[in-house]
């Protein structure tokens, strides 16, 4: 990781009263990738740009219009989207899964497990063996 | 850019085990609840469900084999547990797991006029700790419990619109 750094502080004459900060500058340390620092440098490089420049002119953009660019929130939106995706995918995948591990590995039916009534499972489970004895008992 | 909090669910072990064994009775339901709520609410699961889930599966796996005529050797029950590990790995990576705590215990305690059964009384408990907006289960006992909101898995996608 690399330090981004601005061009430096201009101090401000020492004032009387509310103090005045338009036009002063400040100084911002953020962390990035230092891979993705040299690569992005070289694009605004190639631009005519730079990080100072950029920056600043996102801050603007979020002072004016209360919210971040787009293509932020897109990112977060994708990312999410290729989250749930992923997900949906492990549910899908998980599905049953333990009878055809059983049909592939011991050669049982996959049918045999899926038709498992309730009844039979809660007799199977621990947890459905002791509420089955509380509803005993509560009869 | 907006922050949007997520509600929370609980999800009970015998929605999990239903997707897992995909059950003719319960599967399809388990199935759509899990898909539709996923990435639309926070899906909350306690450690104690996760033993539950590899224990049960474990008992129910072994019964299905020796039913099928199949015998539970050595090579089995490795891969039996092989099952259970994996859909244990699964429910972790689709719920964040939450556990009970000394306050839990002692709130699962004052819910015994509640709820008959301990561990039940406890997975209400964890729930009202995490601020669950319901727990999801096909338990009927659980169900009848306050003062956690308890759903059938549709009856969730329906009452969050998920």
């Amino acid at each position: 990781m690399e330090q981004i750094t601005g061009e430096g502080v201009e101090q401000a004459p020492r004032r009387r009263g509310r103090p005045r900060t338009r036009g002063i500058t400040t100084q911002m340390n953020v962390r990035v990738d230092k891979d993705l620092k040299v690569r992005g440098d070289e694009v605004l490089r190639s631009m005519g740009s730079n990080p100072t420049d950029v920056i600043s002119r996102l801050w603007s953009y979020v002072v004016r219009t209360g919210r971040v660019p787009d293509f932020l929130t897109d990112e977060e939106r994708e990312a999410q989207a290729r989250e749930e995706d992923r997900l949906n995918r492990e549910i899908e995948d998980a599905r049953g899964r333990a009878w055809r591990m059983l049909a592939d590995e011991a050669g049982i039916a996959e049918g045999a497990g899926r038709s498992l009534s309730v009844a039979d499972l809660q007799a199977l489970c621990t947890a459905g063996s002791a509420r089955r004895a509380k509803e005993v008992a509560q009869s | 850019m907006s922050i949007v909090v997520k509600k929370g669910i609980l999800v009970d072990e015998s929605v999990w085990l239903a997707l897992c064994l995909d059950l003719n009775e319960r599967g399809e339901e388990a199935y759509q609840f899990l898909t539709a709520a996923t990435g639309k609410v926070n899906l909350y699961v306690t450690a104690t469900c996760l033993q539950d889930v590899w224990n049960d599966l474990c008992h129910v796996l072994r019964h299905v084999v020796t039913v099928e005529g199949g015998v539970v050797d050595d090579r089995i029950e490795a891969l039996i547990a092989s099952i259970a590990w994996d859909s244990v790995a699964f429910v972790r990576d689709a719920a964040t797991v939450i556990t009970a705590g000394p306050v839990e215990a002692e709130r699962a305690e004052m819910l015994k006029d509640l709820q008959a059964d301990y561990r039940e009384a406890l997975l209400v408990a964890t729930a009202e700790a995490c601020r669950a907006s319901c727990i999801v289960t096909f338990e009927d006992s659980l169900r009848d419990c306050l003062p956690v909101k308890c759903l059938k898995p549709l009856d969730a996608v329906r009452a969050f619109g998920l």
